[in-house]
């Protein structure tokens, strides 16, 4: 933890007797791009503006390259931070608000002049230098939020949910230029987003959050496919993963979701008698005929079609679930569902994953 | 006997029919030779005690004897002399309460009627005092003081002793108590009103003026916390005022006696209801409110004939002898400087 | 269609006829009477065309010094208003929900009693007979109560106690409207408390800055009942001197042409406050 560039520890930030953000630590690599992924009021925006400074913690430290920086003022602290809704200056040109930040730090007429240029070429907007934010378009704001926070060359790049006041299709293309650009820069980055596809297509590391705490750190690949506990397996992934209760009786009778089940032998010799939850992610199964050996029991209940592939709406037992497939399957039959590759198993409660014991390979 | 009868039936018929005739037609004009219903007679007079007490005493007793309605527009002499120069060709006033100031000015411009002689009311009120209009009220500008700093009555002079500098207030000019306090000062310096520059550096030596005043109350409490020592009023409204506050004392000066101050009643030249107003002067210059007024606001009466209470006779100017012995200004004159003097005292007395 | 562009016009047709009955066609005859006069020894106005009003106050320096007291006294009242109506405003514009409902109430509710309820309760506060010289008596401090009104601060003082909600309101406006972001980016972006004031508040603010400003200082330059009772008679102002003229010398010619010099000086001041406002919030290059 020592030798990383930022270091956040044991932070507490909070209004009154109801913390936002309970006791948080977190290491950050030069030059790495982390995402903060949660649901909305989970604290992931509160731990980015005490960052900047803008709130101030209660408890815990907070270090950038090896000095503590939570003594800092805000406007000493060296940090770009990017708005959600981008708080361009209205009053002033996209030149003179990119060049704000320089005036602060009384940069030269002369290098400020070709340092804002840089910038406005490099979010692609130097043809727009003279307007008015309200006179350009929303990818536009957001590229001049960007232009504006890198000019000053910080030493942190926050970005608040930077691409969520953009359409679909803006939103896509700003995704790749950002990662492009934080490439480019090598800026350290820290992102707060609550769509994990923004978290999984750009992050080196997401940390998925909730209340107030990291439930997990890792990458895309480990978040995904390694989930920690069973708010991360059905935070992460869309569809959503279906969660499945699962008890083995002393007799080692197996019942899925309410419903007698007979697991593949290899996977009935790995279980203990207890209780707990399978991982069913949509991609990660296939439907079968009902009959097929250690397929789950289930129902077909509707299908939607998306070109490429199906999402297959299915209940087992009463407990819904998605199998993404490659054609259709009528509302009404009984199929089986084949967990095909491994799957995360977690206790009954869903805190902490138990084992990976389901191995169809 | 049929025929008789007959005939006495025609004459009863007779009677009834013009009997009827006769209490219908009393019905729909009750007691009076004239009709003035449907008509409205406008007053402008201020409001406060003067317009509770003509309500009570005037108004209600015209609008029962005429059947017209009477409508009082409240307001100070400077909003009703506004109004009837600027409507005088065409006025909606009937009735117009002036300043003594006021009044002989508004005659010569032609906007009121002169008194008139032969009026019945003109001759109950005392001789000479019908200046432009009929006198309404006869007041006098005395000196109310401050008992724990003037302990005894002061005469105007005492005003002057330097153990008061900076402890005299006035009211605003321009009005009748300020142009009062020039004439008393013309007069303490060998001269009277006519010799404006007397008066004026006689009333600059009273500088500063402890405070320019617009209630009584403030003067008073001013009084009472031991800021203002005397201030000239007009005795009416102070009389009124100090019964409630024993530490305050009113006084009529001897030399020059207190100045004489009127209310004034005009009727206005060309007015729509010239008879109704006749009727209104006739009822407010009578003994009834003349009486109120005097009782109740220690307004001094016009009319010879009211008898002020023995117990108030000190209070209230009634008598003859009391009457001759204030001080008569020079209205007229004073009312053709009003300008220049407004300039003088906002620069000369107020002024630094 | 004719018709239809007219339409949405009829809606301000009453407004439109109550500012031209009320405001324009007074304001009218009032230029108007300023060129007549009066005959010596009358008061019937003489409508002969005569600019003799204006040669009168503008030879006598008494009237100059009055107006341009009066607009001095304007300008102060609209400074220290600002002055002390930012924090009012940025505290009000904090604050939350019901807190901010009840802060602008309090704000408001003088301006509800009225000048004249205001004025008198300033009196009973620091009139020579008032509360606090009272106070001071009692402690020994003094033994003559110490003169705080009968001159210009003490004047001044009541017209910012009475029109600093005038300041206040619009501030609250234009400050409710500037996002809380935008302070907090330009601080991650270096600029200091003052910066940020000097940079992005301020020149935001600029509109409620310049209305306030013109509101306050109309209402003073206008205002007649505090200069009448606060001033005393020691601190003439236009209001008091217009009122002098028009309702007790009975001189309507006159009145309106102070009237009229005074309109006119006050265009000239407005002008000059709505381009330094301007100046203020210019965008940037």
């Amino acid at each position: 933890m020592s030798d990383a560039y930022l270091t956040i520890a044991d932070l507490r930030v909070g209004f009154a007797s109801v913390p936002v953000v309970r006791d948080v630590s977190l290491a950050v690599q030069r030059g790495e791009f982390l995402v903060l992924l949660g649901p909305s009021g989970c604290g992931k925006s509160t731990i980015l503006k005490t960052l900047a400074g803008l709130i101030a913690a209660n408890a815990g430290t907070i270090a950038l390259d090896g000095t503590r920086l939570d003594p800092v003022p805000p406007h000493r602290r060296d940090i770009g931070l990017v708005f959600q809704n981008y708080a361009l200056f209205p009053h002033m040109s996209v030149a003179a608000n990119v060049r704000f930040g320089l005036d602060m730090r009384g940069v030269s007429r002369a290098e400020a002049d070709s340092r804002v240029a840089e910038a406005l070429a490099m979010v692609r907007l130097a043809d727009v230098e003279y307007r008015l934010p309200s006179q350009l378009s929303g990818g536009q704001q957001q590229r001049v939020a960007l232009a504006r926070a890198l000019v000053v060359r910080p030493r942190l790049l926050l970005l608040d949910e930077p691409l969520s006041n953009l359409d679909a299709a803006l939103r896509a293309q700003m995704r790749f230029e950002l990662k492009d650009l934080h490439r480019r820069a090598g800026l350290t980055t820290i992102m707060v987003t609550h769509d994990q596809m923004e978290a999984m297509a750009m992050a080196d590391r997401i940390a998925v959050m909730q209340a107030g705490a990291i439930r997990q750190i890792g990458t895309p690949a480990d978040i995904y496919d390694r989930p920690g506990d069973a708010f991360v397996a059905t935070f992460v992934g869309t569809p959503p993963a279906a969660l499945l209760p699962l008890s083995v009786a002393a007799d080692g009778a197996v019942r899925i979701a309410g419903l007698p089940w007979s697991p593949p032998p290899a996977i009935a010799a790995a279980l203990a008698p207890g209780d707990a939850l399978l991982c069913l992610r949509p991609e990660r199964a296939v439907l079968v005929a009902p009959d097929t050996a250690g397929a789950l029991p289930a129902r077909v209940v509707g299908a939607e079609y998306f070109g490429a592939d199906w999402l297959v709406h299915v209940t087992v037992g009463a407990t819904p679930a998605i199998v993404r497939t490659g054609g259709p399957a009528a509302r009404g039959d009984m199929v089986g569902v084949l967990i095909s590759v491994e799957a995360p198993l977690f206790d009954a409660s869903g805190a902490r994953r138990i084992d990976r014991i389901f191995s169809m390979s | 006997m049929r025929l008789r009868s007959k005939r006495a039936w025609r004459a009863v018929r007779r009677a009834v029919f013009w009997g009827v005739l006769g209490l219908g037609l009393i019905g729909a004009r009750p007691a009076s030779a004239q009709d003035f219903s449907g008509k409205t007679l406008v007053v402008g007079v201020w409001g406060g005690d003067i317009e509770r007490l003509i309500r009570e005493h005037v108004v209600a007793a015209l609008e029962k004897e005429t059947g017209a309605k009477v409508e009082l527009l409240l307001g100070g002499t400077g909003d009703r002399l506004a109004k009837i120069y600027a409507e005088r060709t065409h006025p909606t006033m009937d009735v117009a309460f002036l300043n003594i100031y006021e009044s002989p000015q508004a005659l010569k411009d032609g906007v009121v009627d002169a008194p008139d002689p032969s009026a019945p009311y003109y001759k109950t009120i005392w001789p000479g005092m019908n200046n432009g209009c009929y006198a309404m009220s006869l007041n006098g500008l005395g000196i109310a003081y401050s008992k724990k700093l003037v302990t005894s009555p002061p005469e105007w002079a005492d005003m002057w002793k330097p153990a008061y500098k900076g402890k005299i207030a006035l009211p605003p000019y321009p009005g009748s108590e300020d142009d009062g306090v020039l004439a008393v000062a013309a007069r303490l310096a060998g001269a009277d009103e006519h010799s404006a520059d007397k008066a004026f550096s006689k009333l600059a030596e009273l500088k500063p003026i402890a405070t320019t005043y617009t209630s009584l109350d403030q003067v008073f409490g001013l009084m009472g916390s031991g800021e203002v020592a005397m201030a000239p009023m007009i005795g009416g409204y102070a009389m009124a005022a100090l019964k409630k506050d024993p530490d305050i004392g009113f006084v009529y000066p001897k030399s020059p006696g207190p100045v004489l101050v009127r209310d004034m009643l005009c009727l206005v030249h060309n007015s729509p209801n010239p008879e109704l107003a006749k009727k209104f002067a006739a009822l407010a210059l009578g003994v009834e409110l003349q009486t109120a007024y005097a009782t109740e606001l220690y307004f001094g009466p016009t009319n010879m004939n009211v008898k002020v209470p023995p117990a108030m006779a000190n209070d209230v100017i009634a008598s003859p002898e009391q009457v001759k012995s204030l001080l008569t200004l020079d209205w007229p004159y004073i009312i053709t400087q009003r300008a220049a003097w407004t300039d003088r005292w906002n620069k000369e007395i107020l002024g630094d | 269609m004719p018709l239809s562009r007219l339409l949405p016009i009829i809606p301000l047709a009453p407004a439109c006829l109550l500012m031209g009955v009320m405001f324009l066609l007074p304001f009218g005859m009032v230029a108007v009477t300023a060129f007549w006069g009066q005959a010596p020894g009358s008061w019937l106005v003489d409508e002969a065309f005569t600019t003799r009003n204006f040669a009168r106050i503008l030879a006598d320096p008494y009237f100059v010094l009055v107006i341009g007291r009066t607009l001095r006294i304007g300008v102060e009242a609209a400074v220290i208003c600002l002055l002390l109506g930012l924090p009012v405003a940025s505290v009000i514009v904090r604050a939350r929900g019901q807190v901010r409902g009840l802060l602008l109430v309090l704000m408001l509710l003088p301006m509800v009693c009225g000048a004249l309820v205001q004025t008198l309760g300033m009196l009973n506060l620091f009139g020579l007979a008032g509360v606090v010289n009272g106070a001071l008596k009692q402690l020994g401090l003094i033994d003559r109560s110490i003169r705080f009104l009968g001159n210009e601060t003490g004047v001044l003082l009541g017209l910012i106690q009475a029109f600093l909600p005038l300041m206040v309101l619009p501030l609250v406006t234009v400050l409710g409207r500037i996002p809380p972001d935008l302070p907090a980016a330009a601080a991650s972006l270096g600029a200091s408390r003052l910066r940020v004031l000097q940079r992005i508040m301020l020149p935001l603010a600029g509109p409620g800055i310049a209305a306030g400003a013109i509101l306050v200082f109309s209402a003073s330059v206008t205002s007649f009942v505090t200069p009448q009772i606060l001033g005393q008679g020691h601190v003439q102002m236009f209001g008091p001197l217009v009122y002098q003229q028009a309702a007790l010398v009975l001189d309507w010619p006159f009145a309106s042409a102070l009237c009229v010099v005074m309109l006119a000086a006050l265009a000239l001041a407005a002008a000059l406050l709505a381009g330094v406002a301007r100046l203020a919030a210019r965008p940037r290059a």
